[in-house]
């Protein structure tokens, strides 16, 4: 288990990114069953993520269509239920996933202050 | 929930505390989830927490909620028609009672059948402004009443007594009849209810609605 893995991050930013990241992990890896995919976003550095968490999610990406699931017989244990990312989903990872990058970059630069740097360094200029 | 519900919960989810299972269930029953997705739903609790190893509460937290959070359709709410269905049958099934009550308390002291037209008034439409107010809500009012065990007895018993009250504080009209027209009429209301309810189980409203499990492919 890696470091990262261990982390804790704030719910609140969780909850803006966490639906994003699980269909990644779904159209990049899939078919997945939830255990998995709680490994996936675990190993990947986002922590440990409950089931009372994922399966919602899970479940509304199927009501919208982005994904759709099949039981599979369990080894040994008992039956999963595999998550596969359909067409219309993988459109909607696509597009947001460039948009989440977007959002990333605006964010990263206004907590960092550079924003507000450069508009000192502009007003400097002007003067 | 009934023994044999509760073992057949323990055989296919061996994994996850019975406790917790029964309130999932029980929580999903209320909010009109179908038996299939309950089923569904509770193998792949089972099937997390016996790969991940650790309790059930640990991982899906609270049953109750974790129930909510997954926003299952609500397959038991009436269409428009079914919900005049419904209406047409509380208001046979009281007739009914009235009727036979009636019909039978005439037989026993002899006399004429009789039936309090506005205490029949009162208790249906007593009995139809709850069942308006149930379904409007969706189940949360009923859902309300179960989770508030105390204040749903209060609350209902409070209710009782007032439309007992009511029906038996107003004067008004009484309807006299023969005993035997009475009884007739009580039981013809109880026969169309019968009709009403073997029509719906052959449109495919279900009476009861098992908990299936699914079976992998």
């Amino acid at each position: 288990m890696t470091e990262t893995s261990t982390r804790e991050w704030p719910a609140q930013w969780l909850r803006g990114a966490l639906p994003l990241c699980v269909l990644r992990i779904v159209a990049d890896e899939g078919p997945l069953h939830g255990y998995v995919i709680a490994q996936s976003l675990e190993h990947a550095g986002l922590g440990a993520i409950g089931g009372g968490t994922l399966y919602p999610l899970l479940g509304r990406f199927e009501r919208d269509g982005l994904v759709t699931t099949d039981w599979v017989a369990g080894e040994n244990g008992p039956a999963k239920k595999v998550y596969t990312v359909t067409e219309q989903g993988s459109r909607y990872v696509a597009t947001e996933a460039a948009r989440w990058a977007e959002f990333s970059e605006i964010t990263t630069r206004a907590i960092s202050g550079a924003q507000t740097k450069e508009r000192e360094h502009d007003h400097v200029g002007e003067r | 929930m009934t023994t044999s519900v509760k073992d057949e919960l323990k055989a296919h989810a061996p994994h996850v505390d019975g406790s917790w299972a029964d309130e999932f269930v029980f929580e999903l029953r209320l909010r009109g989830a179908s038996g299939a997705a309950i089923g569904a739903a509770l193998l792949e609790v089972e099937s997390h927490v016996a790969e991940q190893g650790t309790s059930v509460t640990a991982t899906f937290g609270d049953a109750t909620q974790y129930a909510a959070s997954l926003e299952l359709p609500d397959t038991q709410e009436w269409t428009m028609p079914e919900l005049v269905r419904q209406f047409v049958k509380t208001i046979l099934e009281i007739v009914a009672v009235f009727l036979l009550i009636g019909g039978f308390a005439a037989l026993w002291i002899g006399g004429d059948a009789r039936v309090p037209v506005v205490e029949l008034i009162i208790i249906i439409a007593a009995a139809i402004a709850v069942f308006a107010i149930l379904s409007a809500t969706s189940g949360a009012a009923l859902r309300g009443l179960v989770r508030h065990p105390v204040l749903g007895a209060l609350l209902t018993g409070a209710i009782f007594v007032v439309v007992i009250v009511a029906a038996t504080a107003i004067p008004g009209p009484v309807l006299r009849m023969a005993p035997g027209i009475a009884i007739g009429g009580g039981l013809v209301s109880l026969a169309v209810v019968a009709v009403i309810v073997a029509v719906e189980h052959r449109r495919g409203k279900k009476l009861g609605d098992p908990i299936i499990f699914p079976q992998p492919q």
